[in-house]
């Protein structure tokens, strides 16, 4: 699940996914008030996804916001979150480490291979 | 504060002293008298004052006494006491604890009058504007914070999108024929944006404290490297660090200074040399660090040296690779923040050597 305000960043990270085989099924949403919406009317644990791209800077609820709203769904467990920012603000960088649901913070635009690394590393790719 | 008249109040026990008094400066200034400390007690609840006049001897509460009292809700305004000749002792008392501005010694003339009180309305004027002036200065300061983080989104916001699409354009195979284009494209970003990032550094380097850390410089030069690697692949970069005891610093500036000096020694090469060499010397002690970075490449000419670290200085050099102007003066900025020093050595076509100090602070 892709989860950014910006619609080139979507597409460039969808392409970047498919690209490199990460993901078979791709969902995006341009606004964290759509995500949030979609995953209360899909309760069913298969529709989750497996992982999350969040971008933290957003108008009217960020991803930080986001991820306090989605704390509360039990489903949250199974996702794999990773933030990113076009800034790297030393604020959110320690938010983002006392976080237990996000794996990391990368800066856009990501480098893929370090994406997959991360993505290895915590069992996410199989 | 534009015209507005200045307010004047007397306190006089003399009744025929505060009808001559208003009498005489009523056009000038806003009037108001009173009889008594009380009265003028009563008057100051409501009514501001710019400068109050008073008279020493009045029955109950003397002049300073009533100056006194008036320090704590009216800070600003200025005090003038009258004064009679045997009370000089009392007066410079009262100057030097900060209850009265200005006196007036008895008998006095209106002339004398006249020039003390202008003299107390200039003197107020003045306060006030410059704490007009400080309040607009700290709103432009706080308008410039707002600024460096709007600059730091949105500036680079789209220019990372458009990064991320000439990265996507390059690995895609029907995109080999572009790949020369999208390698210059790539490069013009990169550099832009270590300009915005440039800029933002200056930025929150003069505005914030420090902030003190525990530094282990092994880990610090090897992460300032990696981030700037990609600038240069066919450079050979070394670094020894030596780090026996604890060191404290601000690890934020430090990082700008050896990013910005790593990246400069990267960038100006000898294009004439067969192998180009970075070395990256770091000695740390109880007291201070020493830091040096040298490299072997085209170097700095003897006139250009004093002005390597000024603001937006340049060199046009034979790789033509243009620098941003402000790295070396964020670096001299950054150092005099955190109370280190810089120093330059180098020779055309062979090498520079930058050295720098900077305190341990810890406790």
């Amino acid at each position: 699940m892709l989860i950014d305000d910006n619609p080139t960043d979507l597409f460039v990270h969808e392409r970047f996914l498919f690209h490199r085989k990460i993901a078979h099924e791709i969902i995006k949403f341009i606004s964290a008030e759509d995500a949030l919406y979609y995953l209360c009317e899909h309760p069913d644990l298969k529709e989750w996804p497996d992982l999350i791209l969040l971008d933290i800077q957003m108008p009217v609820m960020n991803g930080f916001d986001f991820l306090d709203q989605c704390e509360k769904f039990s489903q949250l467990q199974k996702c794999k979150i990773i933030m990113l920012s076009s800034s790297l603000d030393f604020g959110d960088i320690n938010r983002v480490k006392a976080n237990p649901y996000v794996l990391a913070l990368m800066e856009k635009p990501f480098d893929v291979d370090e994406l997959m690394t991360l993505l290895e590393m915590n069992g996410v790719l199989n | 504060m534009e015209e507005q008249r200045i307010r004047v109040l007397y306190v006089d026990d003399e009744e025929n002293n505060l009808l001559a008094f208003r009498a005489y400066f009523r056009k000038k200034y806003e009037v108001y008298t009173a009889i008594s400390a009380s009265e003028a007690f009563r008057l100051l609840e409501s009514i501001e004052m710019h400068v109050i006049v008073s008279d020493q001897r009045m029955p109950i509460t003397s002049g300073v006494e009533f100056l006194e009292t008036t320090i704590e809700k009216y800070p600003d305004t200025i005090r003038l006491l009258i004064t009679g000749q045997s009370d000089i002792e009392t007066v410079i008392e009262a100057i030097n604890r900060g209850q009265v501005t200005k006196y007036l010694q008895k008998p006095w003339d209106w002339e004398k009058f006249t020039l003390i009180l202008d003299n107390c309305s200039d003197l107020y004027k003045s306060k006030i504007a410059l704490k007009e002036k400080n309040a607009q200065l700290q709103k432009t300061n706080d308008e410039l914070n707002r600024f460096v983080y709007s600059a730091s989104h949105d500036l680079r916001s789209p220019l990372m999108s458009v990064l991320g699409m000439v990265q996507l354009a390059k690995t895609d195979e029907a995109m080999d024929v572009a790949q020369d284009y999208f390698e210059i494209i790539e490069s013009n970003i990169l550099k832009l944006d270590m300009y915005i990032k440039n800029i933002i550094d200056y930025y929150r380097n003069s505005r914030s404290m420090e902030i003190l850390d525990n530094i282990d410089f092994n880990y610090l030069a090897n992460d300032v490297i990696s981030a700037v690697k990609d600038q240069n692949q066919d450079v050979q970069i070394e670094i020894e660090t030596e780090q026996e005891e604890e060191f404290v610093g601000d690890i934020f500036r430090l990082r700008i200074i050896l990013s910005n000096l790593i990246s400069n020694a990267i960038k100006y090469q000898n294009p004439q040399a067969e192998l180009h060499k970075v070395s990256v010397n770091i000695k740390s002690g109880a007291k201070f660090a020493t830091i040096s970075i040298a490299d072997n490449g085209i170097g700095i000419l003897n006139e250009h040296i004093e002005n390597v670290f000024k603001m937006f200085f340049r060199t046009y050099n034979a790789t033509n690779t243009q620098g941003t102007g402000i790295g070396l003066y964020i670096v001299k900025e950054a150092l005099e923040k955190i109370g280190g020093n810089i120093s330059v050595v180098s020779t055309p076509l062979e090498g520079t050597s930058f050295k720098i100090v900077i305190p341990n602070k810890r406790s």
